[in-house]
């Protein structure tokens, strides 16, 4: 069972801050999802209009051709994984698993407790007492043994450090190839999570800003490196995302596929065509200003 | 799913609720009877040490049950996928109970005192005739007790919800507006001891259980509602900490 | 693992490409699933299915319904052949073009070769 995702011009108002304008996005389901943005560029919100925890000012949020918000069959099978757990601090870890092991539908304990024993997640203790990595292992041990359809973690592995996170990539891929759903990762952390994703939505300034399978976003940046005077002729007309000069060489970041003569017309000129890591990409898509 | 969502709500709750309720009754029971060993070796008193105790200190309890209802678990049911509203009538099945045991603690209390004064010979001491002396007045106190209950623990969770959604200053503004349901129930049951010193002082007579009944069910109705619509639409915000 | 040189999938095929050419992978001999890969590899088992994908096209990999991926029985001679291709320009050619930049003269290339014979 897979959810698709649709939002249709949303518009997200915090008193007189627009963090979302007008966003209109569409994701077929049973995908995992890359959504990249830079802090305040409203994907967090996106998120939490689309898992029915906050409702939008304007526009539409349809999960599965329904709105989410109040809607009990749609919102059992979203689970919104953050990177801390909504509990207080003097609750234990185990009676946190215990409420969502009663209100999940598709949870599976014995998943869970393979989990638990994978992230060392100590069972009595209170989650005040506990660290920030244990907190987020916590959250997303949550959001993967709820199995639910639509899942989303918003940067939850925040707190954790380099082995937990790979533990976490790992769990949550087996899992999804064993039981296909729709799944969203927000992330800053794009070189980590890169590979996983299928399709790649990239967002700022609550908009958005690209939506393309991971492989053709890829794509879509090139390196440009040679003698200036060659390099400017070459990019001229190209939408330009940065450039970096050092004596006689340029190297230009342009967006937009080349056609295979534009390649060798590149190679003729004497000019160098690399390709642009989807870290640098979003770093350029999204940088404060473009020429 | 087999059982519907509020009750599962209902029960979830129960269940996390349980020890701090249990535990606060069995503290209050304890120290009742610690008191009341002594008052009885001591030989005499002027009032109804159940009345005192239970006038004000398990209403403060009541409300601040309340209050963390939305504060502290609308966030986690909301987060495994229950909707606000199934969350309510849950919960609201949870204050039912709650109400519910501490009216039923409350008139078993004053009918041991009861008990307890005849046969220790106290009840020539009292200033006031004693609260509960028959059976009918037994019933009466069950049922103004349990609309008591049922108004601290909703005005507490308006409380809790003005919090979660205006904000601090708004929450503690809104106090004097969210406890005047409060108000309304005590002086319709002349409880004590706000019901019963507001009408003391303004000179109003204790009235009919048919009155308070009255009054006191739509306080509960106007806190309840009031609260359903704030927690409708509320947003759920980011954990902190 | 991979980088970011050319789209993953076309690496995927590559490198499975290169254990058929050095025998790691034999002729008529299963390939992982495309969902072990992705689970090995940790990519996504879509990107995993578009390399494979790619290389039944190729005629590479053949399906066997409900059974799995398998290596054509000729798919080392038809690498074999598409390298040898590609050797002389790609490989032969540039290095000629190299050799000019750097000021090495063919004799002395020659030379060497011959001494590898």
């Amino acid at each position: 069972m897979t959810l698709p995702v649709e939002v249709k011009d949303l518009t997200i108002r915090y008193g007189d801050t627009v963090a979302v304008d007008g966003l209109t996005l569409g994701l077929d389901g049973g995908k995992i999802y890359g959504l990249l943005g830079r802090n305040g560029s409203g994907k967090t919100s996106v998120l939490s209009a689309v898992a029915a925890f906050r409702k939008a000012t304007s526009g539409a949020v349809l999960v599965d051709g329904a709105e989410p918000f109040e809607n009990a069959a749609l919102t059992r099978q979203i689970c919104f994984v953050r990177d801390r757990v909504d509990a207080q601090d003097t609750d234990q870890v185990r009676a946190v698993l215990k409420m969502s092991r009663a209100l999940r539908p598709n949870w599976d304990e014995e998943y869970a407790q393979a989990l638990i024993e994978r992230f060392h997640l100590p069972l009595k203790k209170r989650i005040g007492a506990l660290s920030r990595g244990a907190k987020s292992a916590l959250s997303v041990t949550l959001g993967l043994a709820a199995r639910a359809p639509l899942t989303i973690f918003d940067e939850a592995y925040l707190g954790m450090d380099a082995p937990s996170r790979y533990a976490f990539y790992e769990e949550l891929l087996n899992d999804y190839i064993a039981h296909p759903r729709t799944i969203i990762i927000s992330t800053h952390l794009i070189e980590e999570v890169g590979s996983l994703f299928e399709e790649v939505v990239i967002i700022d300034k609550g908009k958005l800003v690209a939506h393309d399978e991971t492989e053709a976003l890829r794509a879509r940046g090139v390196a440009v490196t040679g003698p200036v005077e060659a390099v400017d002729a070459f990019t001229a007309g190209r939408t330009v995302l940065g450039d970096q000069r050092l004596g006689g060489t340029r190297s230009t970041t342009v967006y937009g596929q080349l056609t295979d003569e534009e390649r060798a017309r590149a190679r003729d000129a004497g000019l160098e065509l690399g390709p642009v890591g989807l870290q640098d990409l979003f770093v350029h898509l999204t940088a404060e200003e473009r020429r | 799913m087999t059982t519907s969502t509020p009750w599962l709500v209902a029960r979830t709750q129960a269940r996390a609720g349980l020890t701090t309720v249990a535990g606060y009754w069995a503290i209050m029971i304890t120290i009742y009877a610690v008191i009341i060993t002594i008052v009885v070796s001591v030989g005499d008193t002027d009032v109804s040490i159940w009345a005192t105790s239970g006038g004000s200190a398990p209403k403060y309890f009541l409300l601040a049950i309340g209050v963390m209802l939305t504060t502290a678990y609308l966030p986690g049911y909301v987060g495994n996928g229950v909707t606000r509203r199934d969350y309510a009538l849950g919960a609201s099945l949870y204050v039912l109970a709650v109400a519910a045991v501490y009216a039923v603690i409350m008139t078993l209390g004053f009918l041991v005192e009861h008990a307890i004064y005849s046969s220790a010979d106290l009840m020539g001491g009292l200033e006031d005739p004693y609260p509960v002396r028959s059976l009918a007045d037994g019933l009466g106190t069950l049922v103004a007790e349990l609309f008591v209950g049922i108004i601290y623990l909703c005005c507490g969770w308006l409380m809790g919800t003005c919090f979660y959604r205006f904000g601090a200053w708004w929450g503690i503004g809104l106090i004097p507006v969210t406890l005047l349901p409060v108000v309304v129930t005590e002086v319709g049951f002349d409880s004590l001891w706000l019901g019963y010193g507001i009408n003391n002082g303004l000179g109003i007579e204790r009235p009919a259980l048919a009155v308070g009944v009255l009054m006191a069910a739509v306080s509960v109705a106007a806190a309840w509602f009031v609260n359903f619509a704030l927690i409708r639409a509320v947003a759920i915000k980011k954990v902190s900490g | 693992m991979f980088d970011d040189r050319s789209p993953i999938y076309l690496q995927i095929a590559d490198k499975i490409k290169e254990d058929i050419l050095s025998g790691a992978l034999g002729e008529d001999e299963q390939v992982m699933s495309t969902n072990q890969y992705a689970s090995f590899y940790r990519i996504n088992p879509a990107t995993a299915a578009k390399g494979f994908q790619q290389l039944v096209e190729e005629g590479v990999l053949y399906k066997r319904r409900g059974i799995g991926m398998f290596v054509s029985a000729d798919a080392r001679e038809k690498l074999r052949a598409e390298r040898r291709e590609r050797f002389f320009e790609q490989v032969v050619d540039a290095m000629i073009a190299e050799a000019r930049v750097i000021g090495i003269s063919l004799d002395e290339i020659v030379r060497r070769i011959e001494g590898a014979k």
